[in-house]
């Protein structure tokens, strides 16, 4: 008998969910995509660069040429090359790990590097240091990416004509005239001389610079970030753990803002106070203009213009007690005004245990009153003090103006790219006589001064710094000699401030005395001090906190006055920045992150100005969006998605341009990305992209090669709208449609699965009534019992069908997940580490439009829309998808017991392990696709092209035009563009090496790291001959080592480990009621399981019956009646909900037998 | 007309067929078999930048195979000695031998000796060798006798289906890790092991297997991955 299943209709009650604009229209062109294995051309050469006729005679000669000799039949002599001489600790084939940092905005983040044969392949935090869980975020995972980059700077640059022609120096040209600088400027004490670098939380910086500015008095010493805290007190560290109601005000605490990885793990931990103790879980609240990772997480949020915060948060200030408050008369809006009472009171039955944020580019005004509400409130935070004094951006810009600057150091940054757009300072760099560059990349500062000396990665240079709460005191150590001569800024300015060039960490040491209380100043050898610092660089930190340490928000600040900010008139509009996947802009030239989607928006390759569907209603840019005035859906207009793009693309993906302009005349054209959750009236723009190569000749190119090739031409330059008086937002923009359309890459609606109970949820109130109510979702109930629990562990007797059969031993290690969709942020952690654990590589933007991006693990993220009580269960209006809330999933192979691709497979390349991994041989893959078209999950990826060998920018050539290196197949080379062929080498050395690099027409996907589970079962066999024979034990201690993705989770969301050890994290996770696994009802068994979400709405606010609302399939609701013919079909004579009979069981041996 | 063929050439179509599609299957037989590790790999006898004799050092003089391949048991690389391995012995002994110039040259311009690799795993295929040597599975049973080989050849095939061949009988091949008697080298590293009288491998191999619960496995990702 065939096994037909029956996938429930979508629920006409309680939440609909949806991953995008176009799904929830529920259009015919949407189901059409939705229809099929890949995207619109996916599959397809046909509509690419090259025509597949062309490919193929390219194919045929190469062949023709390749068969000439008949290389390919002799045998390869293959040679084993050992060390000359043995190096200490060094094991060939086995890794190291070493301690290090990484030093980012706002404080460093502990780190814990592998490496193999000397070579640095992958970055793990380091969960020694006290308040470090041992994640990291995408960014420091991506990290290792950076110090591999092909396009980082490799020479000394002297410019013979400033901005146009470069020649090649040498280091020791530098150093040459690096010394004269020294001696000239000894004389006039500094007089003309000046110093731009970032700012840094390494002490041994601060104390060269002390020592810089006492030698040369008049030296300046500036300061440049684009994106500061405008904080009087800066950025600060408050306690997520323990605060029972947080309110965000356009803070992103959880995405984009300073020290996210520590505040995602208090947040995290917060939201975990849920279970059988029945705990109080955290409450957020979060008010912002733009649907951020910190508003997808909260439980209630207010859509408001960025302009408007000031505002709310004086009102909110007076409502709590704090200060004078405001009116807020000008907003007169009862809806925010009960919204914000409501708040309120909340905040106030909390006291002691509330905590309000406050975004870090809201004005300091609104800071102040922040700062005042969380004194009223008792909460306060800490925050580093600064370490030394320095002057602003600004203050140097009028000094150069003045023309009193002869010779400039500009360290790290790129402020010829990210200051503020009315000092020009790109041309204000260029009228200084001599400018002095230090810096990763040939960029756009690079271009403006008169030397660039190439700087040394932090994983290649000795340093220090702090973590973000300004007293742990972390060591860095270079993993790696500078692959290409780069000097530390710390080296520079040590010499500069006169000291001899250090001999490995001499100047970390002088710095390390003082603070372990030995020596001053002066590091003296004693063994006590040898063995504080043996310990320091070993740990990654030092057990003394650095002093001084911190400052807590000084009490009884002047009360400022209430926010004059006014809100916006109707037709006016503001644009806010923001940070987005690359930071701002500093990580620009990694391809990880540029194709990392945005968690919310799911962009990659590029930034969009960001709008309301009401605003681009208004605007008449309305794509893919409900019409705002009719009532019967779907009623989408496509019409503007014609491409004139000159590439042929999906004209889907053809986005609508506008052209912005502020109030100070500064204009860009930019394609409009509609989202929801974005306030109206408010225009977000991320900063970093846009970044523009110095336009190099064939010649100069020779010396640099291609300089920022990843970043170059991807997205458009915020930075251009952005000055010093509005860093946050500015209001009085205007906007107007222009007539041109750009391609952008979304990933949001590629391997979507249809709306079936995948994600679960249910407010805090519902969970306590009924912990397990992810049972009453969907319809596992009707599913049979043993395939929905699946193999939960030996004892449990799961026996999979007979297509399927095999044996379980309960000596053998069960590998399983589960996934908290309770703490889950969405901050990508997961998927960079993913990318550098398994070699996986990037694809370029235009392959992501054709779907062909290759992370194994991807988050969805689902808008939820509250449809209880509407006919059949349809939103009527575009204000459904106004305020959508929001749930992540991170979805990767799920390793089913019953894998629907195995039986698929013509030739055996994916297979079912004894361990419960459903494990890919890639070398018998032929590419068949067969499996991915059978895959419930979309969880599997095909290599349509040798992404690792190829380079991803475009070429142009003379017969095609612009075509992807990607294409050019074996006819690809080393030198130009027709001859360029395989990855660069620095590329090639961060492969992690044991995992296999795949080709192209192999079929791959997540493999729960079966390379670190067999390391782990070798590395206790080889433990079991302590007793001289084999007979030690070879059970793996529990929860010994865990996958890529659940070591990089600041949430500690993802767990992973043995379902045959009744102790491990994974064990326990899915004894939780919580527990359900994602379309269990097909009967896949999956391996991989989620734990459903929790939101805890606070009752006496208003829209709060709609916050986790739990989807009901019921087929007592009207609409399901309406829809009958899709009914569920259940098995006669079994009331809904009642456990399955023998009888009634759905048994896949009928399938077979 | 009388007939041209006689009868008896009716069948010679059908015989020389026959005959032929015999011939043909021997023919992708043979290549077949030329094709199979058995032939293509087996004897496989490079010569060496350096003319290094197993029988001489492990045969005659009774080095431990771990002397120089000093890192097989901690890790998945059975590494080839560095320049310094040679030359603790060979700055003392033999220090002119004109064969170990080379050696010298490696020693003096810091220069590694390119070796010439004789058995080779694909590199989609993991093999570690500290997993096979601490669970009993001698030197032996993959490189064959190497301390009577002038020059080292490879013995075995090495293919997935002779690997598989011992993951599903290991009793066949695992050996006690510690020495008959004192002061004796370990069987794993003593080529020359044979089970004490009295014993069988075979009975010896079912009780270590039963005992250190060796379950070799059989599943692709064991290897690739």
């Amino acid at each position: 008998m065939k096994r037909i299943f029956n996938h429930p209709p979508a629920p006409t009650t309680g939440k609909k969910y949806w991953r995008s604009l176009e799904e929830f229209a529920d259009t015919p062109e949407f189901r059409a995509r939705l229809e099929r294995e890949f995207p619109q051309g996916a599959a397809e050469l046909e509509g690419d660069e090259v025509t597949r006729r062309g490919f193929m005679q390219f194919m045929g000669a190469s062949l023709a040429l390749a068969g000439i000799g008949l290389t390919g039949c002799r045998r390869p002599e293959l040679h084993g090359v050992p060390y000359t001489k043995g190096v200490e600790w060094q094991i060939p084939g086995d890794a190291l790990h070493y301690a290090t940092a990484m030093p980012r905005r706002g404080g460093a983040i502990p780190l814990i590097a592998t490496c193999y044969n000397g070579r640095p392949t992958k970055l793990e935090g380091n969960k020694n240091v006290p308040g470090f869980t041992g994640s990291t975020d995408a960014i420091a995972q991506a990290a290792i990416l950076d110090l591999y980059d092909p396009d980082r700077s490799k020479v000394v640059l002297k410019a013979k004509d400033r901005g146009k022609d470069y020649v090649e120096a040498t280091m020791e040209d530098f150093w040459e005239q690096f010394v004269i600088l020294r001696r000239d400027y000894l004389k006039n004490g500094g007089d003309g001389l000046a110093i731009l670098t970032e700012p840094s939380s390494s002490p041994t910086r601060a104390r060269l610079q002390t020592e810089l500015q006492r030698q040369f008095p008049k030296l300046l010493w500036a300061e440049y970030e684009p994106w500061t805290s405008q904080s009087p007190v800066g950025p600060v560290a408050y306690d997520f753990e323990n605060a029972d109601v947080i309110v965000s005000l356009d803070c992103d605490f959880l995405g984009a803002a300073e020290g996210t990885v520590q505040s995602i793990g208090g947040f995290a931990a917060g939201r975990r106070r849920l279970g059988k103790s029945q705990e109080t879980m955290s409450r957020l609240y979060a008010i912002e203009s733009r649907l951020s990772l910190t508003g997808s997480m909260a439980d209630h949020r207010l859509r408001i213009p960025s302009s408007s915060i000031g505002g709310i948060a004086s009102l909110l200030a007076g409502k709590v007690g704090a200060g004078a408050g405001g009116s807020f008369a000008a907003f007169n809006d009862p809806k925010i005004d009960a919204w914000i009472t409501a708040l309120a009171a909340d905040l106030s039955s909390a006291k002691g245990r509330a905590l309000v944020v406050c975004g870090s580019q809201q004005p300091a005004a609104v800071h102040q009153i922040v700062t005042q509400i969380n004194q009223a409130l008792g909460g306060a935070g800490t925050y580093p003090q600064p370490l030394a004094a320095s002057g602003t951006l600004s203050d140097l810009a009028e000094a150069i103006s003045q023309g009193t600057i002869k010779t400039l150091f500009i360290l790290g940054g790129n402020p010829a790219f990210n200051a503020p757009a009315e000092l020009g300072f790109g041309d204000q760099i260029a009228q200084v006589e001599q400018v002095i560059r230090l810096g990763l990349h040939v960029d756009e500062t690079s271009a403006a001064a008169t030397l660039h000396v190439p700087a040394a990665h932090f994983l290649e240079s000795w340093g220090d710094a702090l973590a973000y709460d300004g007293k742990t005191y972390l060591s860095l150590q270079p993993l790696i000699l500078p692959l290409y001569e780069g000097i530390s800024e710390l080296e520079l300015l040590g010499q500069l401030a006169g000291l001899p060039a250090p001999k490995g960490p001499q100047y970390i040491q002088d710095t390390f005395g003082p603070v372990i209380g030995g020596g001053a100043g002066k590091s003296e050898f004693t063994t006590a001090f040898e063995d504080a610092w043996h310990q320091f660089v070993h740990d990654g930190f030092a057990s003394t906190n650095f002093q001084p340490a911190v400052g807590t928000i000084v009490k009884n600040s002047p009360a400022p006055a209430a926010s004059t900010q006014q809100p916006l008139q109707p037709g006016e509009y503001e644009l806010a920045f923001t940070l987005g996947t690359i930071d701002d802009g500093r990580y620009a030239n990694n391809g990880w992150l540029q194709e990392m989607p945005d968690p919310v928006t799911k962009l990659t390759w590029d930034n969009a100005l960001l709008v309301s569907p009401k605003t681009a209603t208004a605007l008449g840019v309305n794509v893919g969006t409900v019409n705002d005035s009719g009532s019967d859906l779907p009623d989408t207009d496509f019409s503007p998605r014609t491409s004139n793009s000159p590439i042929a693309v999906d004209p889907i993906t053809a986005y609508p341009m506008v052209k912005v302009t502020t109030p100070d005349g500064r204009s860009l054209e930019l394609p409009v990305l509609v989202a929801p959750g974005q306030a109206d009236q408010t225009l977000t723009l991320a900063l970093g992209w846009g970044r523009i190569a110095p336009r190099l000749t064939q010649a100069q190119r020779d010396v640099v090669t291609a300089p920022l090739r990843v970043a170059d031409g991807a997205g458009s330059n915020a930075y251009l709208l952005r000055t010093s008086a509005t860093p946050g937002f500015v209001t009085g923009v205007k906007v107007e449609k222009i007539d041109r359309t750009y391609p952008l890459a979304i990933t949001q609606e590629h391997n979507s699965m249809e709306g079936r109970g995948l994600v679960r949820e249910a407010a805090l109130e519902k969970y306590h009534e009924d912990p397990a109510f992810v049972q009453e979702i969907g319809i596992d109930k009707d599913a049979p019992q043993g395939e929905l629990k699946g193999y939960q562990n030996y004892e449990s007797g799961y026996i999979p069908p007979k297509l399927y059969s095999r044996t379980y031993e309960p000596e053998r290690p069960a590998w399983g997940m589960a996934i908290d969709l309770n703490t889950c942020v969405g901050c990508n952690s997961c998927m960079i580490a993913c990318q550098a654990e398994n070699n996986i590589p990037i694809v370029g933007k235009y392959q992501v439009i054709r779907g062909r991006e290759m992370h194994w693990i991807r988050i969805d993220r689902y808008f939820a829309t509250d449809v209880t009580g509407l006919p059949d269960g349809k939103p009527t209006d575009s204000a459904y998808l106004e305020d959508p809330q929001v749930l992540f999933q991170p979805m990767a192979c799920q390793q089913c017991e019953n894998a629907p691709c195995e039986p698929v497979c013509p030739v055996n390349a994916t297979v079912h392990s004894q361990e419960g991994l459903n494990v890919m041989a890639y070398n018998r893959c032929i590419g068949t696709r067969y499996c991915a078209n059978n895959c419930p999950y979309k969880v599997r990826r095909f290599n349509f092209f040798n992404y690792n060998d190829r380079p991803i920018q475009n070429v142009k050539l003379p017969v095609l035009g612009e075509v992807g290196e990607l294409y050019l197949g074996p006819l690809a080379g080393k030198d130009g563009p027709l001859t360029y062929k395989g990855s660069p080498d620095s590329l090639q050395l961060q492969k992690n090496p044991n995992v296999s690099v795949r080709i192209r027409g192999v079929m791959e996907k997540c493999t729960y790291c079966v390379q670190r589970i067999e390391e782990a079962k070798i590395g206790q066999m080889r433990k079991s001959v302590q007793n001289g024979d084999g007979s030690g034990d070879i059970t793996l201690p529990t929860d010994s080592f865990t996958s890529a993705c659940a070591q990089a989770c600041p949430a500690e969301a993802i767990v992973f480990g043995n379902l045959n050890d009744p102790n491990s994290k994974v064990s326990l996770a899915k004894q939780d009621e919580r527990n359900y696994g994602v379309l269990a009802y097909l009967g896949t068994a999956p391996r991989t399981s989620y734990l459903g979400r929790v939101r805890n709405p606070n009752p006496n606010m208003p829209g709060a019956e709609h916050i986790g609302h739990t989807s009901v399939f019921e087929e007592e609701s009207p609409g399901a009646q309406k829809n009958g013919a899709d009914k569920p079909a259940r098995p006669e004579n079994v009331p809904p909900g009642a456990a399955h009979t023998n009888a009634n069981k759905l048994n896949l041996e009928e399938l077979i037998g | 007309m009388a007939n041209i063929f006689p009868k008896a050439t009716n069948l010679i179509v059908l015989k020389a067929g026959f005959a032929l599609s015999i011939v043909g299957m021997l023919v992708a037989l043979a290549v077949w078999y030329y094709f199979t590790p058995k032939y293509s790999r087996v004897g496989y006898e490079p010569v060496q930048p350096v003319y290094f004799q197993h029988d001489l050092h492990v045969g005659q003089l009774g080095l431990d195979c771990r002397y120089c391949h000093s890192y097989v048991e901690v890790s998945g690389h059975s590494n080839y000695p560095t320049t310094q391995t040679c030359m603790n012995c060979h700055t003392q002994i033999q220090k002119d031998n004109p064969k170990l110039k080379p050696i010298r040259d490696s020693w003096a311009s810091g220069q590694p000796v390119e070796w010439v690799k004789i058995h080779n795993v694909p590199d989609y295929a993991y093999f570690n060798h500290s997993a096979h040597v601490s669970r009993g599975v001698s030197c032996v049973s993959c490189h064959g006798k190497v301390n009577e080989m002038n020059v080292v050849y490879q013995k075995e095939p090495q293919s997935m289906a002779w690997c598989l061949n011992c993951h599903r009988n290991p009793a066949e091949y695992v050996r006690p890790l510690a020495a008959d008697k004192p002061g004796a080298t370990s069987p794993i590293y003593n080529l020359d092991w044979t089970p004490p009288k009295g014993t069988s491998q075979g009975d010896l191999g079912a009780k270590l297997v039963h005992d250190w619960k060796i379950k070799p496995p059989t599943d692709c990702g064991a290897c690739h991955r």
